[in-house]
């Protein structure tokens, strides 16, 4: 079925948040800063109101570059708080379009409207009523993209900043994708765009052109993927954050900072989170079946892959067992991690039955059996004396 | 050119052939047999690229020919026409065949045979024989505990070892165990283990007869020689459960049944049990007591005289893993071994010491 999603992207966040509580900061250049010590040199931009941005600063410069080019702009450091609270009520405004809405970030969320979309004459209005209620509730304005699926929404929400709204149809994606530069994909960055600047693809339209095959030897899984984000073809789906809903999984992920080549350390941050992952399960009584890895590789490219264990379990060694393998074999595109680090590792545990009684038990129950006992061992200790009480060594440089 | 069949023996051949078509298979080719006349011998091949098997009969034709003839309608063909002799026409072009008997006359298309894979040839780095008695009794004893659950491609298989003169024949669904154990002459150089598909033993069982059959290892294939029939599968690779560390050393209760009886009783009482499947074993210091509930339902409950050699206790099963167990003993006594509720119960014939059955229980209270 064709989806029909919406994309906000709030415009300058948190410089334009300063801006409406602080008169004397309007129509002038605002710089947000992340740093520790605003009269020094350290840190670097946050966000930069649109006065500051024709200057050539934005959010990621270096704050000493920032105050070389404009040391007569305002610098202030970030109320994250209070960003956050704007944030919450985007979400309230979000929610009252759809159930299906996933913040992205702080500034971003995505609207799944296509269950919804009966109760507005089309899809361009909602984006227009939704747009609207922001200017008006948050005096803060912002970009809204729809499109067929996450990733053409957000390139629409970034056709017309600030203030923006644009409406991409699936009959109008070859024309007005193909004359765009390839970064304009989300999470195509500087590194990428200019390897595929070296085999002569610059615009998305070239990319669409080139054989799949060949990106696909050249860049791994993230080629395919490339080729399909070419043609506007997305199918991840908008994940809202419910409240109360029935446990369908148990998962843990870790974001790696810059990223880790790693495969050894990757391995260990997997067990971290397979122990994390199933002692929430044993807490909670379930047992799990299938286990579900997914990495990120660089911001935006996200890969999982899945597969059953044959028994249910609720022990990390066995997740991890199956956990690992998976990982290994999605890590053996070598040629995408040479160009993206892995930024993010997460396992889940899925197809789940409550551990009760009426269970046909396994022979893995007696193969794991040791474990089963060490695991209760330091579960109780956990209880007694909190999370941290025990680890194992492995995962001592993680926790560190 | 033109060849002629009983229709019993080309019946006989289609019937084999056809066992290692893939019914689900995305190349059209493989939906076929090849044909391959040569030297005074037709010789029937078929494939799934896992399972590949070779019929060979003489042949009254001395010409050359090939061709490949879609398996299922082909098959059908031949089992429906009477008992008479059947003639095969081949396009020389390989269009199509003509095969009539009788008043009926049958032209069916056909693929060629150049695009049909060859049979595996194997650089056996191992040669054995087995008699076909013991390798079909054993496979029939240990097939129904193989799973079907096809993402654990290892429980798919029957581990087959062959150890100090003794031929094991080990599967398990991960719910239920089997081991078939029996005495050979291992004249192999040194130890086997390996897991072949469940489907290739199947089918060899049913083929191979009672005389010894020569089996054939390669590094990642099994070959049977059954006379004019040739199969050969691929193994299956990865690690077996650790069998030998599910069998418990002894047992706190030892229940002696008539396992007709058993069977009999669970089948009745399971008719209750919820989703036909957890019943309940009590057992006393002289019989058992089978019984099963369903909310809504019903309950059902039967007793069954027993010796009975240690403590009470009370534990489940799921009943057609029993019954699957029970049923592969020929002999009519049987033991029951238990430890605790939480353990696997061990059912074994009382005389015969060849096969052993381990089903894990159903948690309880």
């Amino acid at each position: 079925m064709a989806r029909t999603i919406i994309h906000v992207d709030m415009d300058a966040y948190f410089a334009s948040i300063e801006q409406r509580d602080m008169p004397i900061y309007r129509n002038k250049p605002l710089l947000v800063c992340h740093t520790d010590d605003l009269s020094s040199y350290r840190g670097v931009v946050a966000a930069a109101s649109y006065e500051a941005r024709e200057y050539g600063i934005k959010a990621g410069t270096s704050v000493l570059e920032a105050k070389l080019k404009l040391p007569g702009a305002i610098y202030i450091a970030g109320n994250y708080e209070k960003y956050l609270y704007n944030t919450r009520r985007l979400v309230e405004i979000c929610e009252k379009y759809t159930d299906l809405v996933e913040v992205y970030s702080i500034d971003e969320a995505f609207l799944d409207i296509t269950p919804t979309i009966g109760l507005f004459s089309s899809a361009k209005d909602a984006a227009i009523s939704l747009q609207k209620e922001v200017e008006g509730k948050l005096r803060l304005t912002c970009s809204v993209g729809v499109g067929p699926n996450k990733l053409v929404a957000k390139m629409a929400s970034e056709f017309k900043k600030p203030s923006g709204l644009a409406v991409v149809e699936p009959k109008d994606l070859p024309g007005i994708l193909a004359p765009l530069p390839v970064d304009s994909i989300p999470g195509v960055g500087r590194r990428m765009a200019k390897h595929l600047d070296a085999i002569g693809i610059k615009t998305i339209g070239h990319l669409v052109s080139a054989p799949v095959e060949i990106l696909k030897r050249k860049f791994g899984v993230i080629g395919e993927i490339l080729s399909r984000a070419a043609i506007g073809v997305g199918d991840s789906p908008v994940v809202p954050a419910y409240k109360g809903m029935d446990v369908k999984s148990f998962g843990q992920s870790l974001s790696l900072g810059k990223g880790s080549t790693d495969i050894g350390y990757l391995r260990d941050v997997l067990l971290g989170l397979c122990d994390g992952a199933t002692r929430r399960m044993r807490k909670s009584g379930y047992l799990g079946k299938t286990v579900v890895i997914y990495i990120y590789l660089g911001r935006l490219f996200g890969l999982s892959r899945q597969t059953s264990i044959g028994a249910y379990t609720d022990l990390p060694k066995q997740i991890f067992d199956t956990a690992r393998g998976i990982l290994i074999s999605l890590l053996e595109e070598r040629a995408s991690l040479d160009i993206y680090p892995v930024t993010k590792v997460g396992v889940s545990v899925t197809n789940l039955v409550k551990k009760e009684s009426g269970q046909q038990m396994s022979v893995f129950d007696l193969l794991y059996e040791k474990e089963a006992v060490l695991t209760s061992i330091v579960d109780r200790l956990k209880n007694k004396h909190g999370e941290k009480a025990i680890t194992r060594c492995s995962l001592l440089e993680i926790r560190n | 050119m033109n060849i002629s069949f009983t229709q019993s023996e080309l019946n006989a051949a289609l019937q084999t052939a056809q066992k290692a078509v893939s019914s689900k298979s995305i190349l059209p080719i493989l939906s076929g047999i090849l044909l391959n006349i040569d030297k005074g011998y037709i010789d029937f091949y078929s494939t799934d690229l896992e399972l590949s098997i070779k019929y060979r009969m003489a042949a009254d034709s001395k010409e050359k020919d090939a061709v490949v003839l879609p398996a299922r309608l082909t098959a059908d063909i031949v089992k429906n026409l009477p008992e008479a002799k059947i003639n095969l026409d081949i396009d020389g072009k390989g269009g199509s065949v003509k095969l009539s008997c009788g008043l009926s006359s049958f032209d069916i298309r056909t693929y060629s045979a150049e695009d049909f894979p060859r049979f595996p040839k194997l650089q056996s780095e191992k040669t054995i024989l087995i008699s076909g008695k013991k390798l079909s009794s054993a496979v029939k004893q240990v097939i129904k505990a193989v799973s079907k659950d096809e993402t654990r491609p290892v429980l798919c298989g029957i581990l087959m070892t062959i150890n100090k003169g003794k031929l094991k024949m080990v599967t398990t669904d991960s719910y239920r165990l089997a081991i078939h154990e029996t005495a050979v002459e291992n004249n192999a150089a040194d130890d086997i283990s390996v897991i072949i598909p469940a489907r290739c033993m199947d089918e060899v069982s049913k083929i191979c007869g009672d005389g010894d059959i020569e089996v054939g290892l390669a590094k990642n294939q099994i070959y049977f020689n059954l006379g004019n029939i040739a199969i050969v599968s691929r193994l299956i690779e990865g690690n077996f459960p650790n069998y030998q560390q599910l069998l418990p050393d002894n047992c706190e209760l030892r229940v002696k049944l008539n396992k007709d009886s058993l069977v009999s009783a669970l089948k009745r009482v399971s008719l209750l049990a919820h989703n036909n499947a957890l019943v309940k074993m009590k057992i006393d210091e002289t019989k058992v007591q089978i019984s099963a509930i369903t909310a809504d339902i019903g309950s059902a409950v039967e007793d069954i005289d027993a010796e009975v050699s240690g403590n009470g206790m009370e534990i489940a099963f799921n009943a057609q893993y029993v019954i699957d167990g029970l049923s592969s003993i020929v002999e009519e006594e049987i033991f029951i071994e238990l430890n605790n509720p939480l353990k696997p119960g061990i059912i074994r014939p009382v005389e015969a010491q060849d096969f052993l059955y381990l089903a894990m229980p159903v948690r309880i209270g």
